[in-house]
């Protein structure tokens, strides 16, 4: 699949990568091996050989910064798909969208496990599972979660490729928010985080910083938890979608709407690397039935969140 | 049409007796050289249009030298075209660069960046490059900012804006600026020397840094005022080796330098008294101001500036049209309005502090008249040379205060004219500073290991005591900062005080002062001074950071009396001089402004006084110590126990006031102290003395105490405990050629300021005993003059530290230097947040 990325390729737009396709080049190794086809210089299929050769390489090399990099956005679900299980899934929670607000939580789906942290407890952690990840994804990361990263522990740049699902979805016609794909794709979330969006994880952030509420943080990282779960199961639906066959597909099941529980039971309770969470009492985890909610999302936090949205995108630019 | 010679007669007849020196400094012609072969012809049209047919030699030295890509400094007088130097070649180069480059323009202070905006606009405007010019400072409104980070290719600024506003955004806003700059232009570099400039020199490491991190290699231009050692200054500040053009080749006007003396007179008391220099500034200021030669008049304080400015008005009102008071810590534009006055001629007299020092373009002037010496030599001559312009002559006036330094320098012209300038010095490892820039380096980009912008094992062992306190944490192959904070909003290049309090009158602003100054000269009923307008403080908020003044109308003025409380809290080198035990170390300091005085106008009698209730200001700070020789003690102490803490109190006056010109440092930057201990109570530890080793707790009796006036210390009291036999040569020599003979405040007064006790008092005043006990006190640190072999025995033998080699000795002060500097910052940090 990642083979018949094209459109990075130097000298080939939309038509002519139409016309390799049709013309059945629309693939790396038959791009090394065959003659160029009609309407294409000898110049020109030279720097297209070399390009695909560098590929190659990087392909072999499992070199995901390069081929990230390089490859074309509208083509990088084809990165997703062709390195599907290595991919971690990462989504913040801030303070607020000013200029000195902080990361409050961040939620990594890695390997099958649920990370979490949390800030004045484990948040520098999050650093050192970086340094394990392959390829992270993220919603929005290349605007926000990202440099949020990167300032907040004062680092150059992450040190992993990172995708941002907002612009694979966009180029498959799904856009306007996570939780509008989410319900274009019926994926559903638990029913006690439906509300939950942007805004409320900063004032559940508050109600755990200033009154020391333990259920507002259990809700808070499970938020941010089921958003990275979110976006796992997103990237399946496109990856397979398109027409791909993902070489397996142990936790979700395409039919069944989003069920955090599953997830959760399948990374085991001790998944929640978070103090407050599970790690201190198992029982204490947080109790959902999987339930088939059929409610529609809730438009009054979706007009919120993409309120909030918008403001951040005035905002942080400037600060 | 300006009548100078008249003034000169004036000055000439009427203080006949009291010049005690002139000094002519001759014309010279300058040298010229032709425009360089590869200079620009729209260029050369622009310089032509403005009356300049070919450059002075230091000019085409520079283009040259700058062409090559050298970095290069520019050693010359003010109004030498210090400007054109290095703007002719980086314009030339800009007219021809195939793709725009980026030109960073620093100037020390705000007032002086707006000032040079306008001079640099007219020759851009040749370049078509004056749309790529812009003001970046704390003055520059949001949305130009922006756009002179998207668009400038010329951007001034002052460090402070480069600490705090361009390199924590160097990854955002300033990315390609940064990435395209080529030229760096440092002018006025010698103001950046001592504490400012080893902070500014950090600020530069880290300049240099991030632009490696954007791949740009900069070249360095800076332009000087004469120092002792342009060279070696400019190296300690940007840390590479520099080519120095010093050959100055614009011509000078004839200076005639006067060194006045106002006359000695008896009064009711014991002693003479020396009148004060306003006896001759304020005739001569109104003279010249009559006969309309343009004046500039330099005092040594602020307030001095507008208590000058009231005498010389007072009784004339028609002078208040031509003579106007200019000082720092008057708001922007009215600072402005002055300075467009005074340009004009609608102005003919300014009375200024060191705030017109700099390159400030107020036109040309004829007449200086120095109110004291400025603290330098290199400043000396920096305020001389704002006066003169082609082919004519200008007058310099220096009138002698009734201070060691002052009176020294009016006997002994040669320490002006001949003497070697005084040179510059930065010390940019000094731990204390070091630590406050390192977080801010590694906030900006994480550090590596070894830095090449941060040379010397200070870096390595900083970021060791930095990993150590947790602001530092190792992540890959860096130290990444481990802190949510801004650092470096908590570092302040200029001083102790990162804010200052805003004074208003009615809801109206009329000026800012730092805290420290504010406790000193705005606690409740002080008189506050503003251009010629008395107000009085009403009630001062530092927590608010405001002070409420009134206007009233009063004839006296205040001055705070403060009260210094010194510990050592730790030794860190110690030395005997002739048996003098002279310590090096750690001083804590708490200054407690105790009491204010009135003091009436003219006739400066002391009417009345009034309680200060404010708290004190601590700090730490590095100082030494010096305990007189046990035999001379001993020595005099049969005689009299009084007379070693006259001596003490001696010495400190004198130290105070002549030991800065040996560092180039101002009176405000050391502070000196005597701590009077009875043999009794000298075997209690004070607080905080539990570094001391037990042994010497026995011998910390008098002393006296010399530190520095800034948190953590900065080398002031280090460069003078390292020249301490120089620094004791000069007091010996003041005393020696006083005309005195029984003490005065021009060697050492009768009762030098601080004495605390009515018999010391009582025998100060009826004697000559202060400078009769320093001088014998001089002399026996001097040559060793009181010798007796039974004092021998009480002192304590010197520390062995022979085993021990230099370098390890080295690095455990450093360390210790580092822990102590990591020690107040944390408290420093603490009491911020």
């Amino acid at each position: 699949m990642i083979r018949q990325s094209l459109l990075h390729l130097p000298g080939i737009g939309p038509k002519r990568a139409i016309a390799l396709q049709q013309a059945g080049m629309d693939d790396w190794r038959l791009i090394l091996t065959q003659p160029p086809p009609a309407k294409m210089g000898a110049g020109t299929w030279a720097r297209v050989m070399t390009a695909v050769e560098r590929c190659e390489q990087a392909l072999a090399f499992n070199d995901l910064h390069f081929l990230v990099k390089t490859i074309a956005k509208r083509d990088h679900w084809r990165i997703l798909a062709e390195y599907f299980d290595q991919a971690s899934y990462f989504d913040i929670e801030t303070s607020g969208l000013d200029y000195d607000s902080y990361i409050t939580t961040i939620a990594c789906y890695h390997k099958g496990n649920l990370h979490t942290f949390v800030r004045g407890r484990n948040l520098d952690d999050f650093l050192d599972l970086l340094d394990e990840v392959k390829l992270l994804v993220s919603f929005c990361g290349s605007t926000f979660d990202v440099p949020r990263i990167e300032s907040a522990f004062h680092i150059p740049r992450i040190p992993c490729p990172h995708i941002d699902l907002r612009w694979v979805c966009y180029y498959e016609q799904l856009a306007g928010g996570l939780k509008l794909i989410e319900e274009r794709m019926s994926i559903h979330r638990p029913p006690d985080l439906q509300g939950v969006d942007g805004h409320e994880a900063v004032l559940l952030w508050h109600l755990w910083e200033n009154q020391g509420d333990r259920r507002a943080l259990e809700t808070l990282v499970r938020y941010c938890s089921a958003d990275t779960i979110s976006l796992k199961l997103i990237t399946a639906r496109l990856v397979t979608g398109n027409g791909c066959s993902l070489p397996e597909m142990p936790d979700i099941d395409k039919e069944l709407p989003f069920n955090s529980i599953a997830m959760v039971s399948q990374a085991g309770p001790e998944a929640f690397q978070n103090p407050v969470m599970g790690a201190a009492n198992p029982g204490d985890a947080p109790d959902h039935e999987s339930e088939q909610s059929g409610e529609s999302f809730d438009s009054k936090a979706f007009r919120r969140l993409q309120q909030s949205r918008h403001q951040r995108r005035e905002t942080y630019p400037g600060f | 049409m300006s009548n100078l010679p008249e003034v000169v007669n004036y000055l000439e007849n009427t203080f006949q007796r009291e010049i005690k020196a002139l000094h002519i400094q001759d014309e010279s012609a300058g040298y010229f050289a032709g425009f360089p072969a590869g200079l620009n012809s729209l260029l050369k049209q622009v310089l032509h249009r403005q009356g300049i047919q070919s450059l002075y030699s230091h000019q085409r030295e520079a283009f040259e030298a700058i062409s090559r890509g050298e970095d290069a400094v520019v050693v010359s007088r003010t109004a030498s075209g210090k400007t054109l130097s290095f703007l002719l070649p980086i314009l030339n180069e800009y007219m021809s660069a195939t793709a725009p480059f980026g030109v960073l323009l620093l100037y020390p202070t705000k007032a002086l960046s707006r000032d040079q905006e306008g001079t640099l606009g007219s020759l851009l405007r040749a370049a078509m490059a004056n749309q790529k010019l812009g003001t970046f400072d704390g003055d520059t409104p949001r949305e130009e900012r922006r756009n002179i980070q998207r668009t400038a290719d010329f951007v001034i600024t002052n460090p402070d804006m480069l600490h705090s506003g361009i390199l924590p955004n160097h990854n955002r806003s300033w990315k390609s600026f940064l990435a395209r700059l080529r030229y760096i232009v440092v002018d006025e570099v010698h103001t950046y020397r001592g504490a400012f400039g080893s902070h500014v020199s950090n600020v530069f490491r880290r300049l240099v840094r991030t632009c490696e991190i954007h791949g740009s290699r900069p070249v360095f231009i800076c332009s000087s005022a004469t120092v002792g050692n342009p060279a070696e200054h400019v190296e300690a500040l940007f840390h590479r080796p520099f080519r120095v053009i010093d050959q100055d080749g614009a011509p000078s006007p004839r200076r005639d330098v006067y060194f006045v003396n106002p006359p000695l007179m008896q009064s009711h008391g014991l002693t003479p008294y020396r009148k004060g220099p306003t006896s001759i500034t304020i005739p001569l200021i109104r003279a010249a101001s009559r006969q309309n030669v343009r004046t500039i008049c330099f005092c040594r304080a602020r307030q001095e500036v507008e208590r000058l400015y009231r005498a010389v008005v007072d009784g004339h009102p028609e002078l208040t049209t031509k003579v106007q008071p200019y000082r720092g810590g008057l708001l922007p534009n009215e600072r402005r309005k002055l300075e467009r006055a005074m340009f004009e001629g609608s102005l003919n007299t300014i009375i200024t502090t060191n705030a017109l020092e700099l390159g400030i373009d107020i036109g040309d002037l004829d007449f200086c008249i120095l109110t004291g010496h400025p603290g330098s030599v290199a400043s000396f001559w920096q305020q001389a040379g704002r006066v003169g312009r082609k082919g004519k002559r200008a007058v310099v006036v220096f009138v002698a205060r009734d201070t060691p330094i002052d009176q020294y320098l009016v006997n002994h012209p040669e320490f002006i004219t001949s003497a070697p300038i005084e040179e510059a010095w930065l010390s940019a490892d000094n731990p204390y500073i070091m630590l406050q820039h390192i977080p801010c380096a590694a906030h900006e980009h994480p550090l590596r290991a070894a830095e090449p912008a941060f040379q010397g094992q200070a870096y390595a062992m900083a970021v060791e005591v930095l990993t150590g306190d947790k602001t530092l944490v190792p992540y890959h192959d860096w130290y990444r900062y481990a802190l949510a904070d801004y650092p470096a909003r908590g570092v302040n290049l200029r001083g102790m005080t990162d804010y200052n309090v805003e004074i208003y009158c009615d809801s109206t602003v009329i000026g800012e002062i730092d805290p420290i100054g504010a406790r000193g000269s705005l606690y409740k009923d002080a008189i506050y001074q503003h251009l010629g307008q008395r107000y009085m403080s009403m009630d001062l908020d530092l927590d608010k950071k405001l002070c409420r003044v009134e206007k009233v109308n009063v004839d006296y003025f205040t001055e705070a009396v403060w009260e210094n409380r010194i510990e050592m809290t730790g030794i860190e080198e110690e030395k005997s001089l002739r048996q003098a035990e002279i310590r090096f170390g750690y001083v804590h300091v708490n200054k407690q402004p105790k009491l204010y005085k009135k003091i009436r106008d003219r006739s400066y009698e002391n009417i009345g006084y009034g309680p200060i209730t404010l708290p004190a200001f601590e700090y730490d700070t590095t100082g030494f110590s010096l305990l007189p020789p046990p035999h001379w003690k001993s020595a005099v102490d049969a005689i009299d126990k009084r007379y070693m803490a006259a001596a003490l109190y001696g010495m400190r006056y004198l130290l105070r006031h002549s030991a800065p010109s040996l560092c180039m440092a101002d009176i405000n930057d050391i502070e000196t102290d005597v701590a009077l201990k009875t043999e009794s109570n000298a075997h209690q530890p004070a607080h905080g003395m539990q570094d001391i080793p037990a042994s010497s707790i026995e011998s910390w009796k008098s002393a006296l105490y010399l530190y520095d006036a800034h948190e953590g210390g900065v080398g002031y009291a280090e460069k003078i405990f390292d020249k301490i036999e120089e620094a004791l040569g000069l007091c010996r020599r003041i005393i020696d050629e006083c005309e005195c003979g029984t003490g005065c405040p021009s060697c050492v007064p009768p009762l030098p300021p601080g004495v605390e006790g009515e018999e010391l008092e009582d025998l100060l005043i009826e004697s000559n005993a202060a400078v009769a006990c320093t001088h014998s006190l001089l002399l026996a640190l001097l040559e060793g003059r009181v010798v007796s072999p039974e004092v021998r025995l009480l002192s304590r033998p010197r520390q062995q530290t022979g085993i021990t080699s230099e370098v390890d000795e080295e690095t455990a002060k450093l360390s210790e230097r580092l822990k102590r500097a990591s020690h107040i910052l944390k408290d420093k940090r603490e009491r911020l947040h």
